[in-house]
């Protein structure tokens, strides 16, 4: 499953990046007209070469734009829950737009849970590559000491973070929401270059997580991750254990990011169905960890058996 | 839920959310008060305290702007940062409403492309020329910000010797202020206080 998540993460980031070039570019070429070359940037350029052998956009398009945060296809508006959640309770009025755009995103979420975190979102794709380097790290020697908060800090920091947000009247939950921060942050770097104060943090985040406690963001502080958590609890696509093919060696409960026990049959709402679990079950060719659509009230296999 | 759990994730939790709220306090009572002008927003923005617990910060606006008008703080201000504003004298706004009309939180307030529509609802500021330097009122007939208001003779008109006056109809879209050829500007939009007419 590792390997399908980084392809879509991969993709999504290299997306959002491509995004903000077209953008660029089709402003580029509407400003210059036909004739002249675009030659300010290499990857303007190349994109030039490429385009201008179709007939050039003359005008601008903007067919897309946005980021992870809020994207626009067309005439398609999509926006992050959690943008509606800390703009609705900070301005204390419901826009209807926004409430249109997050509508598809929150069915997505309600049928798959967390699979935001684990399958688009590209700080997972850090997050994933800071575990592989502290195991690095263990293997040479140099290990500190690691920690953990308990498993309500994600929620608690959304409840807090939302009351203060609607006290001050600032959306104080999505100031340091990862996707929020690297969609700005490719926005900034592709079109002035500057690194913007988010990426700072967020890479500091990163090897903060690296030296004492991978994937801790994602698990326990992340705000999005909790309203997703507190969305997606009766997701209808999830992992499921069969147990008569388990023989309880719980090297799942050792891979699992957010710190679940899989071995126990235990997938709650904080479970982002990244199938990591699944992976080192299959390694061993157990196949007892499973994707299975299930609706909320029905009884899984396991018990109907 | 324990109670033992429920004290130490509120714990754990309130050390970033004071951090965070801390600093928006800060920047709320302290900074942007203090702002020697207050920003400039793309046109159809709510009133400042409103657009800025309203707008999602996505920079959609800036994407879709035709123009590259639109610019957002980058800087470490946890409130301002991510917020569009304008700069006219470097890039006044073409009055084109795709910004308004694209964006996704309601900070903007969509208003119909239309001359009429645009000249009744938006005021992203006010011009104001400054006597003192315009070339105008000291000798040298110019008139270049009449020429470049897209509202000319309603918004602002010239009187003898090209003499600029802007009138309560301006929309505050800063092509006055681009386009003067004195330096520094002898024109200025600034910001109005006031609700926005939406």
């Amino acid at each position: 499953m590792r390997r399908y998540r980084n392809v879509t993460r991969i993709s999504v980031l290299v997306l959002m990046v491509f995004l903000v070039y077209l953008n660029r570019y089709e402003k580029k070429a509407g400003q210059l007209g036909a004739e002249q070359e675009i030659s300010d940037s290499i990857v303007l350029s190349a994109m030039d070469r490429v385009l201008a052998a179709e007939n050039k956009p003359m005008l601008f398009r903007g067919d897309f734009e946005g980021g992870l945060w809020s994207l626009r296809i067309f005439a398609l508006s999509l926006s992050d829950p959690l943008a509606f959640v800390t703009s609705t309770t900070a301005a204390r009025t419901i826009s209807l737009t926004l409430l249109l755009s997050v509508l598809l995103p929150t069915v997505f979420i309600l049928i798959g849970g967390r699979f935001f975190c684990s399958w688009i979102c590209p700080y997972s794709l850090f997050a994933e590559a800071g575990t592989g380097l502290r195991g690095i790290l263990r293997r040479v020697g140099l290990e500190y000491f690691t920690f953990d908060l308990p498993r309500p800090t994600a929620k608690m920091f959304l409840a807090l973070s939302v009351i203060l947000g609607a006290i001050l009247a600032v959306p104080v939950a999505s100031l340091i929401y990862p996707p929020r921060l690297i969609t700005e942050g490719v926005y900034h770097l592709v079109l002035t270059g500057t690194v913007t104060a988010g990426v700072v943090f967020l890479i500091f985040l990163w090897l903060g997580e690296v030296v004492f406690s991978p994937h801790l963001f994602c698990r326990r502080v992340c705000p999005g991750g909790a309203l997703f958590t507190l969305m997606g609890r009766y997701r209808l696509w999830r992992v499921e254990r069969v147990d008569s093919l388990c023989d309880s060696c719980a090297l799942c409960n050792r891979v699992c990011p957010d710190d679940l026990d899989p071995a126990a049959g235990e997938f709650p709402g904080e479970c982002d169905n990244c199938g990591l679990c699944m992976d080192v079950c299959d390694g061993r060719d157990q196949h007892a960890l499973r994707y299975v659509w299930r609706w909320p009230g029905r009884r899984s296999r396991k018990e109907a058996a | 839920m324990t109670k033992r759990q429920f004290l130490k994730s509120l714990a754990a939790a309130s050390i970033p959310v004071l951090a965070l709220a801390s600093g928006s306090w800060y920047s709320l009572k302290r900074i942007i008060p203090g702002l020697k002008r207050p920003p400039i927003r793309p046109p159809g923005a709510l009133a400042e305290a409103e657009f800025l617990s309203k707008c999602i910060r996505c920079r959609r606006c800036g994407q879709v702007c035709p123009n590259e008008t639109i610019k957002y703080y980058d800087g470490l201000d946890p409130v301002m940062a991510g917020t569009p504003y304008i700069v006219p004298r470097e890039k006044g706004c073409i009055l084109c409403m795709k910004c308004n009309n694209t964006c996704p939180s309601g900070a903007l307030q969509p208003i119909a492309d239309d001359g009429e529509e645009v000249l009744k609802h938006v005021r992203m500021g006010m011009a104001v020329v400054d006597r003192n330097i315009c070339n105008s009122f000291n000798g040298y007939v110019c008139g270049v910000c009449v020429f470049a208001c897209p509202y000319d003779g309603l918004a602002i008109y010239a009187e003898a010797w090209e003499q600029p006056v802007v009138t309560d109809k301006c929309v505050g879209c800063g092509l006055c202020e681009q386009v003067c050829i004195h330096y520094p500007q002898a024109i200025r939009v600034m910001p109005i206080e006031e609700e926005a007419v939406v």
